[in-house]
């Protein structure tokens, strides 16, 4: 019985004012006090944005529920049915990535900061934008949960940016002190881009097949215990361990309460293991 | 889905079985609300705080969800995505090797 822990993998555990580390007492203090309230300006920014969202998925469920819908949807009637839907109250993500920007530029020197390149990339559609978060995210911040989070995104964020600038951010990175974890990230989002530039990974081209395989060699080899080295060994995984008759691999991780459980404490009961979310 | 898991979890409550979520959520004070309201009493494992992205999902290769795995009392891995009457069937299928009669399943809204 081969055990694998996930939830206590190392890379999870990112220090986030690490940089203050070195600082006199004085100025840690003021740093921690910052941080702080980076971490609340992130939040209200965040929770006006999550709550735009809600009431526009609202309004989308309302939608489809009308009879208004369920007419024109009957009838076929495209040009009602988009008329429709362009009247729904849509979220101005690039208002939000500029306020997350705008803070950002308040929280100079504050390992917070991290928090609002991270807004940023997650609300905005521009590639000039997103480019610049990730830049200044992962050339001051590398070392944060933020960069981390970012970066696990990449692989299909990546093509938001252009070629030539994806290509630069990840060198960079690769050849920064970033966490192993993030650079693996980064690794895994450059193969997956090319992968996808290709149409299918099947239609690759033997030199592009070449840097593909070798990027997320070097995943599995510099960060084995992280997420995209599990996305890299995931098929094998499933194929040696995963199929009918063979004895389920143990999980040791959390419960949605933070209490410690394992697969392996149920052994003696039938279990339906569901993957589920509330969504 | 919560109304058959919910009297899936009702019909075999005294029986050696249990209904063990991943979960994939990222919020969890929000998770928590709607288990809640849902009356989501069995247990879940957490996968982390980057949702479908998390560790475990990547581990098992799921990539769809909802994804079930049916394991029986030894721990082997028996089934794998079945839903509805064929996951009750197939939970019965497995008590029944035991030596144990489930209660018969009584019709549930899906």
């Amino acid at each position: 019985m081969i055990l694998f822990t996930v939830l206590a993998a190392a890379p999870f555990a990112f220090p986030p004012t690490a940089a203050f580390q070195e600082s006199a007492p004085a100025a840690a203090v003021v740093a921690a006090k910052e941080a702080a309230d980076a971490k609340s300006a992130y939040e209200a920014i965040r929770a006006a944005y999550d709550a735009e969202l809600d009431r526009y998925t609202t309004a989308v469920n309302e939608l489809y529920a009308s009879e208004e819908w369920a007419a024109a949807n009957k009838a076929r009637d495209r040009e009602k049915m988009d008329a429709l839907r362009a009247a729904l109250p849509a979220v101005d993500g690039e208002a939000y990535a500029r306020r997350f920007l705008d803070a950002a530029a308040r929280y100079e020197g504050d390992a917070g900061q991290a928090l609002f390149y991270r807004g940023v990339i997650d609300t905005t559609k521009s590639g000039e934008l997103l480019t610049s978060a990730y830049e200044s995210l992962l050339s001051k911040h590398a070392g944060s949960e933020s960069a981390f989070a970012a970066t696990l995104d990449l692989s299909w964020r990546g093509g938001g940016l252009a070629e030539e600038t994806f290509a630069g951010l990840v060198e960079r990175t690769l050849a920064s002190d970033a966490p192993a974890a993030v650079k693996a990230n980064v690794l895994y989002a450059r193969a997956s881009v090319l992968a996808r530039s290709a149409g299918k990974p099947e239609d690759m081209t033997p030199e592009q097949k070449a840097a593909y395989d070798a990027d997320m060699a070097r995943v599995v080899e510099i960060a084995p215990d992280s997420i995209v080295a599990y996305r890299v060994q995931g098929p094998t995984f499933e194929k040696e361990r995963l199929q009918v008759g063979m004895t389920a691999p143990n999980i040791v991780g959390t419960d949605v309460f933070g209490n410690a459980m394992s697969l392996e404490q149920f052994r003696g009961k039938v279990v339906v293991l569901d993957f589920w979310g509330d969504w | 889905m919560y109304p058959h898991e919910r009297s899936l979890v009702e019909r075999l409550k005294d029986q050696p079985f249990a209904l063990v979520g991943m979960n994939s959520d990222e919020d969890l004070a929000k998770l928590h609300r709607r288990m809640e309201e849902e009356n989501i009493t069995w247990p879940s494992f957490w996968n982390g705080p980057y949702g479908t992205s998390g560790p475990i999902s990547a581990r098992w290769n799921v990539h769809t969800w909802p994804s079930i795995f049916v394991i029986d009392a030894e721990g082997v891995i028996r089934f794998k995505n079945v839903r509805g009457a064929r996951m009750d069937a197939a939970v019965d299928e497995l008590l029944r090797e035991m030596g144990i009669e489930p209660p018969p399943v009584v019709e549930h809204e899906e």
